[in-house]
């Protein structure tokens, strides 16, 4: 039998005060400080990030400082080099003047029958052959000889 | 071609050095002797200041990559390398040096040397009137290295 005066009312109702922010709040806070985050990143992105194929309009400019800096140099360092291979070349041409000078006939020099080229991409593997009309294919020079590889610039 | 030499792998161990001299028909010319700091630090103003030189050399290049067919154009764009360098150690020695010296500590990014690099472009620009563009740079707002607060920036001051 129940008591006298019936049961006690159960305890289940929230006995907690609420306190802090409420949940709107804390929702609306993340996603305030997401967007600001995202924001920072893109701006950051466009500053800094490399792109392979990048065109006039793209703009991220450390890149492209980067890119400037170098193409700056890029006529000082090629001088220097050139200079060393020439040195070098005509050093070897003096070497094999003096070593076969006395083999009738011979023509000093595999210079000058292949065509300089510049390879445009050094991924470009076809470009690497001279062009057949102009190459003497009885000439055993190495072909390294006749490919001058240029260092070059992969975001232009 | 290579031969495989048993201590260098592919290639000889040891450099081949080649020391016969410039023939004597081409004039001498000193070579620029910096090393990769101090040229990164002065290449903007290189471009700026040896601009003939440099674009009359990548037009001869563009006729013929022999390197035999350059060689003037490349003395001259040398000879204006050393002589802008030779002016910049004798206006802005401190700034630049304080630049490149930065640069080599930092990883040779510009953007972590803002502060050196702001000091040495005044100073050029004050005493050999040679300013930093970036060409291409979007017109009508400030170029990347005189953005006051970018988002690139050393984490340590």
């Amino acid at each position: 039998m129940p008591p006298a005066g019936g049961f006690e009312s159960i305890k289940y109702k929230r006995n907690l005060p609420f306190r802090g922010p409420g949940a709107y709040a804390i929702l609306g806070g993340v996603t305030a400080i997401c967007a600001y985050g995202f924001y920072r990143l893109g701006k950051g992105n466009l500053e800094r990030r490399p792109k392979l194929e990048a065109e006039p309009s793209d703009d991220r400019e450390l890149e492209r400082e980067k890119m400037w800096s170098r193409i700056h140099l890029v006529p000082l360092l090629t001088a220097e080099g050139d200079r060393d291979q020439y040195r070098r070349e005509q050093a070897a041409l003096a070497r094999e003047r003096e070593i076969m000078k006395d083999v009738a006939g011979w023509e000093v020099s595999a210079r000058g029958k292949g065509k300089w080229v510049m390879l445009t991409n050094p991924a470009g593997g076809e470009k690497r052959i001279p062009q057949p009309e102009i190459r003497d294919t009885g000439d055993s020079s190495p072909l390294s000889r006749l490919v001058y590889n240029e260092p070059v610039c992969f975001f232009l | 071609m290579s031969q495989v030499h048993q201590q260098g792998g592919v290639y000889p161990p040891k450099e081949y050095v080649e020391s016969a001299p410039m023939p004597a028909n081409i004039p001498h010319v000193d070579e620029v002797g910096a090393t990769s700091g101090p040229l990164k630090s002065a290449s903007f103003f290189i471009g700026a200041y040896c601009k003939e030189y440099n674009e009359d050399f990548m037009l001869c290049k563009n006729e013929n990559r022999d390197p035999a067919h350059c060689l003037k154009e490349g003395r001259k764009v040398t000879r204006c390398a050393i002589d802008l360098i030779t002016k910049m150690r004798e206006n802005c020695a401190q700034q630049f040096d304080a630049h490149w010296e930065c640069l080599e500590k930092r990883n040779q990014e510009f953007y972590l040397c803002r502060k050196q690099e702001r000091k040495l472009n005044s100073c050029m620009f004050e005493k050999l009137g040679l300013t930093k563009t970036i060409p291409g740079s979007p017109a009508g707002q400030p170029q990347i290295h005189e953005v006051q607060n970018p988002i690139y920036k050393p984490i340590q001051k």
